[in-house]
């Protein structure tokens, strides 16, 4: 989406239905993406995405638009709140196994760990959610959030390089692991 | 799902060799979706919030003491409600609390551990316990006298505001038919009662739409049934000067349980272990007692008529 269009339609949307339809429909499957990576069983997934939209919702007519990206940086860190929330109130956090616990478990080369040994859907899924929790946040709100560093940065309360760090290390976490690949390379 | 990932997004790079490539396509396509009824619900309950977020803003401002402002304020506020195409808006809000403390509308100051949209008009909120005191000047019953009124059950104390002018009286009636005079309107009843019990009283409010206190006596608890007339009914202004519409809504807020449940198809809440509340047909139910467990109460708001 243009982010003159997207700018319209944040505008149109705290009055007009359709705008909200299609504001909502834009973003409820990166969104929800974004909370399925970060948190497993999928009722509180929902439980989650619902209190996202309705603060987004809510918050509509005081949301203040700062250029292209804010809007997606706005709702994102709603979700990254309510994901944080989420852990809080569970008492645990995001992760609770690392990539270096993974490997440990298994060999570490592609195709010879379990988990890696399909490259279905539990698989990825469990490499990203094996990321230590601050790559595993940065490489989410970098792909589903398309935010800048800087905004990430921003909502993880972190500087720029440190994000830039991060998210340079995560990728190479999962081309590490990722068994479709060997090397960097396409097996 | 990204935007552009044309491998340079806001300045900065992305990898653009296949493995990552191929990496973000799996990513993507394995990216956990919502179903089509979780999308379509949700939706409903986030048009829903966003409409009531008009209202509830108003009524904040309304019960933190900028009553005047709102209603007298007829220019700047007509003006800005016409661009909608309506008339000025009066908000009266019936809030329910179900803890023995009343609380109204929490809005954003307290977090809510569960939140749930019932219908238009009608939401539920389990709340973090509260260490101190409530924040002042949010709450109908911290209003001055004569500007709300509250009705005290077992179940919890449900108060509003009263539109400016209006009697705050609450009236107490042994039939139905006195009830229906009273509120100009007759109130569903039960078919279905645990065995032993009978009407008691009915209690009725003021307010521009009709609302019922039922309380069922029998060898336990109270059975209360509260009936609310809820969404926007046409009004009159306080200098009857110009067309009104007053939205009325419902919030129970809790620092106890609250349970999703389903009722005949609708989205329903199940309250602190004892309270089945509901929207139908403009109206906000709740079916509480003390004794009551969730299939008795189902039972009991299956037979209203």
């Amino acid at each position: 989406m243009e982010p003159s269009q997207e700018q319209r339609l944040v505008a149109a949307a705290a009055e007009d239905d359709d705008a909200f339809r299609r504001l909502y429909d834009a973003y409820l499957p990166r969104v929800y993406a974004y909370v399925g990576y970060r948190v497993g069983p999928a009722e509180d997934v929902e439980d989650i995405v619902a209190e996202v939209f309705i603060k987004m919702a809510r918050g509509l007519r005081r949301f203040d638009w700062r250029g292209p990206g804010s809007f997606s940086a706005w709702l994102f860190r709603i979700a990254h709140n309510e994901v944080a929330g989420h852990y809080r109130r569970m008492g645990s956090r995001a992760s609770d196994v690392s990539l270096e616990a993974l490997a440990e478990v298994g060999d570490n080369r592609p195709g010879a760990n379990p988990t890696l040994e399909s490259a279905g859907p539990a698989a990825i899924r469990e490499l990203v959610r094996a990321l230590p929790p601050r790559r595993q946040e940065v490489v989410l709100l970098k792909y589903f959030g398309g935010l800048r560093n800087s905004e990430i940065a921003a909502i993880l309360g972190l500087d720029e390089r440190t994000v830039a760090s991060n998210l340079s290390r995560a990728l190479d976490d999962l081309r590490r692991r990722w068994p479709e690949t060997e090397g960097g390379e396409i097996r | 799902m990204k935007d552009s990932m044309d491998g340079n997004e806001g300045g900065e790079l992305w990898p653009t060799d296949c493995a990552t490539q191929a990496l973000f396509a799996q990513l993507e396509v394995d990216a956990p979706q919502p179903s089509a009824a979780f999308s379509e619900q949700l939706y409903r309950r986030a048009l829903a919030a966003r409409t009531q977020r008009r209202s509830g803003s108003a009524v904040r401002r309304w019960l933190a003491g900028e009553r005047a402002a709102h209603i007298n304020g007829g220019i700047d506020v007509k003006r800005g409600v016409l661009a909608l195409g309506m008339a000025v808006v009066l908000i009266a809000m019936l809030v329910v609390a179900a803890v023995p403390s009343a609380r109204a509308d929490v809005g954003d100051a307290l977090a809510a551990l569960r939140h749930l949209v019932l219908g238009d008009s009608t939401e539920v909120r389990q709340i973090e316990p509260l260490s101190g005191e409530l924040p002042s000047g949010e709450y109908p019953w911290q209003m001055p006298a004569g500007t709300y009124w509250i009705v005290k059950t077992d179940v919890g104390t449900y108060g509003a505001n009263v539109l400016p002018g209006e009697d705050d009286a609450v009236r107490t009636v042994q039939s139905l038919a006195e009830a229906e005079a009273l509120a100009g309107a007759r109130p569903l009843t039960p078919a279905e009662l645990p065995d032993g019990y009978s009407l008691r009283e009915v209690k009725v409010p003021p307010g521009p739409q009709p609302v019922f206190f039922q309380f069922y006596a029998g060898p336990g608890p109270d059975i209360v049934i509260v009936q609310t007339g809820v969404g926007k009914v046409a009004g009159e202004s306080p200098d009857a000067s110009e067309a009104v519409v007053v939205s009325t809504m419902t919030e129970t807020v809790t620092e106890g349980t609250v349970e999703d449940v389903a009722f005949d198809g609708r989205p329903a809440a199940w309250i602190d272990g004892h309270t089945l509340k509901w929207e139908a047909d403009g109206m906000t139910f709740d079916v509480g007692g003390l004794g009551l467990d969730l299939p008795t109460a189902m039972a009991i708001g299956r037979s209203l008529h």
